[in-house]
């Protein structure tokens, strides 16, 4: 199923197919380890952000930028 | 395939020459190649290293504005390992034919990889260590001192992620400025090898009678010691045969007295060096399990209310206890409205700022009477006493209380708490388009707004940080506090009235700094970037007492040269205002230039009623720190009791409020002008900082005085 992050449930494992986003960001999110293939796992979907877990190492997304990302759920 | 240094062409020639050679070095299985093809992407290519039939990756790339050619070298385990890749990639380092080495280390396995870039050390200082895979080992628990660390070895010091292209910039930046300074290497740094080093000596001093350095000489006699030739190359036969000779001779007989072989010394002294360096700037701690970490972010981050509350507490008690150690306030008051009032003034006189404000009475005293009896002038015992003495003690009481917030910060910071109060925070942040983390250099700006203002580069996104640190003076400062609390009870009798201004002024100020804040980002940087919240957060793990000191004390440390070199000569400035006047030396400041000064300030005060030149002179005193003000308006006064000098002005509540009004508003003090201007880097933003905090008291205090004169 393809969907952007922000609408996945937490505990999901997702494998990100694109980022909708301009050099700016993509290239922050690409410094943290998140690029096009990377597999990523929704920890929590909260109150206006998303952690995520990716190899090993937790972030937090704004809501607005986990809309730009988009992925597709492994299970 | 090409081979550039078997048929160099000219053209080849003039492209290796306008480019800066970096070379790429590291023990096996480190990362560097995964750094090397993030660096060159598709455009690198394999040539032969000279006359053999060993491969070589060599890639070319631009980084601002500089070209870069790289080598990557075979990974090394040793410089006195013996494969032929290996004795390739040793002799080009030895060589010393590039501009810059970048080596790289592995952050999991610290020592043994360290040590390799010791062995590199003792040869040349052109190199910066990229301590690889850090983020891994980090969130296992290792933390690294970098500042410390570089200083120990003398070279920079990067941690990085090849894989995720973490600090990967900066480590070139820091690259490309050591290969563009073009200069012949030094020895980074000198091991102490015990027995050895008169051996040492006598075949360094043999080398350099045949015409090595001082530098090169010593390198070469421990190169030697070690079996390698490869410095001694050049010498012809006959004295190269001589060196040897004696160097064998050297080796038999450290055997013969201490039962070791010098190869044997020498890799001890050097893990030992290794081992104490390590021990010293870094430290493993244990994380919390992923269950622990995941339980306790469900809490503080799955309920927002909740969250809130929590962060708030956190953050609340950071403040409570820096503020109580350092002046006693609040918790003498709260204690005092116990009806403790024994208990809240022993409490206030053993706040550290209790006890340094006597220490430094005691040493006022002392100064005086010892320069009493030495016959000194009396202009100079004032200067002693209340130039240098006082401008000492302005940086020395705030030391603690700044040492103290940044302990508890850094405490919070190495814990994990740190990031998820962020997340918490941001929520409310967002709608002022700041981030969550800018929580922080707030919080800090309520103790002093110095580290304050250095903290805000914590903050990621650069417009914000320049404009969180060109406007989070308005926050009121502890020095600020101690005015307040002081003008308040002065001023108005009610403690109602009272406490409803200190609050009042409190929320002020912080409306007041997201308001300019906002305008600093519209209307000064133009940007329409929003406060995108990507925060990451480290497993949970019991803060390391190792860390937490590095931190708080690196932090404390640049506030005393931030602040220190500031405030001292000010100090002594405003000293000569106050006492130097047409006459030469004056006592008493009425006489002094200061009034003059003084009286063209308090023009602008016409209109509040508090136009009075020892107002004037009070508020341009309070620059070099705000809790000056009261001094000043009791000097001017010739009053000792500062309280009078209120009572002597006699202002309208109105006038009363506006004054208060502007002397919290107002620019904080010096240090933190300086504090900004070190921050941001630009005097037209350091400018505006200034404009903008007096303006905007100006305004705000006009604006006090007329609401409250038609109540």
């Amino acid at each position: 199923m393809i969907t952007r992050l922000s609408l996945v449930e937490s505990g999901k494992v997702v494998k990100i197919i694109s980022i909708d986003a301009g050099m700016g960001l993509a290239r922050r999110l690409m410094e943290m380890g998140m690029f096009v293939g990377s597999t990523v796992t929704v920890v929590e979907q909260s109150f206006g952000h998303v952690i995520v877990d990716v190899r090993g190492a937790r972030f937090a997304l704004g809501r607005g930028m986990a809309n730009k990302i988009i992925v597709e759920v492994l299970g | 395939m090409m081979s550039f240094h078997t048929t160099k062409s000219k053209e080849e020639k003039r492209r290796i020459e306008e480019h800066l050679t970096i070379a790429l070095a590291a023990q096996p299985n480190t990362g560097k190649t995964t750094l090397f093809n993030t660096l060159t992407g598709s455009r690198a290519y394999v040539a032969n290293w000279p006359g053999k039939t060993i491969e070589r990756m060599e890639g070319f790339f631009t980084h601002k504005g500089k070209n870069i050619r790289i080598i990557d070298l075979p990974g090394i385990r040793s410089l006195s390992t013996l494969s032929q890749e290996e004795a390739i990639a040793k002799e080009f380092i030895l060589s010393g034919e590039y501009d810059a080495l970048i080596v790289m280390v592995d952050a999991e396995t610290l020592e043994k990889s360290l040590y390799f870039a010791v062995q590199i050390l003792e040869v040349t200082d052109k190199v910066v260590i990229a301590i690889n895979k850090y983020d891994e080992a980090h969130a296992l628990g290792l933390h690294i001192n970098q500042d410390r660390l570089q200083s120990e070895l003398n070279v920079p010091i990067l941690l990085v992620s090849a894989l995720r292209n973490l600090n990967i910039n900066q480590l070139i930046d820091k690259a490309v400025e050591i290969a563009a300074q073009k200069r012949s290497p030094r020895p980074a740094i000198v091991i102490n090898y015990g027995v050895l080093e008169e051996f040492i000596r006598k075949i360094s001093n043999e080398l350099e009678a045949l015409g090595f350095s001082k530098d090169s000489s010593r390198v070469a006699a421990v190169r030697l010691l070690e079996e390698d030739t490869f410095l001694v190359r050049n010498l012809d036969e006959e004295k190269l045969n001589k060196v040897l000779a004696y160097v064998q001779q050297v080796k038999q007989e450290v055997k013969e007295r201490t039962g070791f072989s010098c190869e044997e010394i020498i890799v001890m002294s050097r893990y030992k060096l290794v081992e104490d360096v390590v021990k010293r700037t870094s430290t493993q701690v244990k994380v919390a399990t992923k269950a622990f970490t995941d339980s306790l972010d469900r809490l503080m981050l799955g309920n927002f209310l909740f969250g809130l509350a929590l962060s708030s507490l956190i953050l609340f008690s950071i403040m409570f206890f820096s503020f109580s150690i350092n002046t006693g306030f609040p918790l003498n008051y709260i204690i005092k409205a116990m009806g403790n009032e024994e208990l809240a003034s022993l409490i206030e006189e053993y706040s550290l700022g209790g006890i340094l404000s006597s220490i430094f009475s005691i040493i006022s005293s002392s100064l005086e009477i010892l320069l009493h009896a030495l016959r000194a002038p009396s202009w100079a015992i004032d200067l002693t006493i209340n130039g240098v003495v006082q401008g000492v003690g302005a940086v020395l009481t705030f030391l603690p209380l700044v040492f103290i917030v940044n302990l508890f910060m850094a405490v919070a910071e190495d814990s994990g708490l740190m990031s998820r109060v962020a997340v918490v925070f941001h929520r409310l942040t967002s709608a002022f388009n700041l981030s969550g983390k800018a929580v922080f250099p707030m919080i800090i700006s309520f103790a002093c707004n110095v580290p304050g203002v250095l903290s805000s580069r914590i903050l990621e996104n650069e417009n914000e940080r320049v404009a969180v640190s060109t406007t989070i003076s308005f926050i009121l400062c502890q020095a600020r506090l101690v005015v307040l609390l002081f003008f308040v009870s002065a001023m108005f009798y009610s403690p109602l009235v009272q406490s409803l201004v200190t609050i009042s002024m409190y929320f002020l100020s912080v409306i007041l700094f997201l308001l300019s804040y906002m305008f600093v980002v519209r209307f000064i940087l133009r940007t329409k970037e929003k406060a995108e919240l990507f925060i990451e957060m480290p497993s949970y793990h019991i803060p390391s007492l190792k860390v937490v000191s590095w931190i708080a004390w690196e932090r404390s440390k640049s506030f005393i040269t931030k602040a220190g070199t500031v405030i001292f000569p000010m100090a002594i400035i405003i000293w000569a205002l106050l006492h130097i006047g047409p006459s030469g030396y004056v006592e008493s400041p009425s006489l002094s230039f200061g009034k003059t000064i003084g009286e063209v300030v308090s023009k602008v005060f016409v209109v509040e009623g508090f136009s009075r030149w020892e107002i004037g002179l009070a508020l341009l005193t309070g620059f070099i720190a705000k809790e000056v003000i009261i001094e000043t308006l009791a000097i001017s006064f010739s009053t000792s009791n500062p309280s009078e000098a209120i009572s002597i002005l006699s202002l309208s509540p109105a006038s009363a409020l506006s004054l208060l009004t502007f002397v919290m508003l107002y620019t904080p003090c010096v240090a933190t002008v300086a504090a900004t201007y070190s921050e941001t880097k630009s005097i037209k933003m350091t400018l505006i900082s200034l404009l903008m905090s007096l303006s905007v008291a100006y305004v705000v205090s006009l604006l006090v005085f007329y609401a409250f004169s038609f109540i």
